[in-house]
């Protein structure tokens, strides 16, 4: 049995978020070399495994769904990834999952461009930097990339890409280019603190 | 989040939960949500089990390296690099 005495293995986290079916959970599954764990599911039978404990057990009703999909950068340097609920109710549970956070993938449905405002104006608020990830259901855009720019009503600089999220080549792009916005963002930095991506102060 | 020495003896003296738990984060690092979703509870719950193992000292709790939470500037940049040459090899 080997006693780890490494304190310094690193995590980072990607918040995956978006409207109600638009692909977060096969895009965290595309790319996740664990099977996105679906706390949804757990729910359901949480109580199996509390019901024998009194300090937990009135707890049992607190819902939390998401999916948790995990990438080992390196032996000492894990990514998450955090696909957010469908339900924005829920998402005060996601103020501490933000905390900390690299940055979020928003993805979008142009069919459906509507369902992501939430979500963008959740990490606005947070200030946390965010790209948006065009899901082009059935290979077709239907909208021009400048149109939903402006339909989003989002900063010059938010990068807007295309995914397939069912592929983990597209994936892997979409991480890429969201690490290398906040790079960008943090070089062409204003000091210390978040990137301020389109913070209206 | 790991288990300490401590915890790894305590770990069967304790509750179930947190036997299981100290188990778990015994042989590697786990993450908060792994531990939930493994015993099959609400996350919300896990975090009151991890937070009284760690304040009885069984459990090191690491908080998440990120940046914008003013983390220092040069660990957040060297961290997205690291993050960014993995996502590339990978
Ligand atoms: N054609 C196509 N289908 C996709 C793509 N991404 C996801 N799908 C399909 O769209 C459906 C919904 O995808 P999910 O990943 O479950 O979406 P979700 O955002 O997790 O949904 P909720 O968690 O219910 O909000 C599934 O049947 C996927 O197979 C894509 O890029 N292209
Ligand atoms: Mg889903």
């Amino acid at each position: 049995m080997s006693i780890r005495q490494n304190n310094r293995v690193t995590s980072a986290k990607i918040v995956i978020a978006g409207g109600f079916g638009v692909g977060k959970t096969t895009l965290v599954g595309s790319v996740s070399e664990i099977t996105p764990l679906t706390t949804e599911a757990i729910m359901t039978s949480a109580s199996e495994g509390v019901d024998d404990n009194d300090m937990v057990q009135d707890k049992t009703t607190t819902t939390v769904a998401m999916d948790f999909g995990r990438i080992t950068i390196d032996s000492d340097l894990i990514l998450y990834l955090f696909g957010t609920p469908g339900q924005t109710r829920f998402w005060f549970m996601w103020d501490e999952l933000v905390r900390g956070a690299i940055g979020a993938v928003v993805i979008v449905d142009t069919r459906r461009l509507a369902d992501c405002f939430a979500a963008i104006d959740f990490f606005e608020h947070r200030r946390l930097p965010y790209l948006i990830a065009l899901n082009c259901f059935d290979g077709k855009q239907y909208h021009d990339m400048n149109d939903v720019r402006e339909a989003l009503a989002i900063s010059p600089n938010t990068p807007i890409v295309t995914t397939d999220a069912r592929s983990r080549e597209s994936t892997k792009q979409v991480l890429i280019t969201l690490v290398e916005y906040v790079l960008t963002m943090r070089r062409a930095g204003a000091g210390a603190g978040a990137p301020a991506v389109g913070a209206a102060q | 989040m790991e288990t300490t020495a401590r915890g790894r003896l305590n770990g069967l003296s304790s509750g179930r939960e947190q036997a299981t738990i100290a188990g778990m984060c015994g042989t590697r690092l786990q993450s908060l949500a792994e531990i939930a979703a493994h015993m099959r509870m609400p996350l919300g719950v896990a975090r009151v089990l991890v937070a009284d193992m760690a304040a009885d000292g069984l459990l090191a709790v690491h908080e998440p390296t990120g940046i914008g939470d003013g983390g220092g500037d040069l660990v957040g940049t060297e961290l997205l690099e690291r993050v960014l040459s993995g996502l590339r090899r990978l």
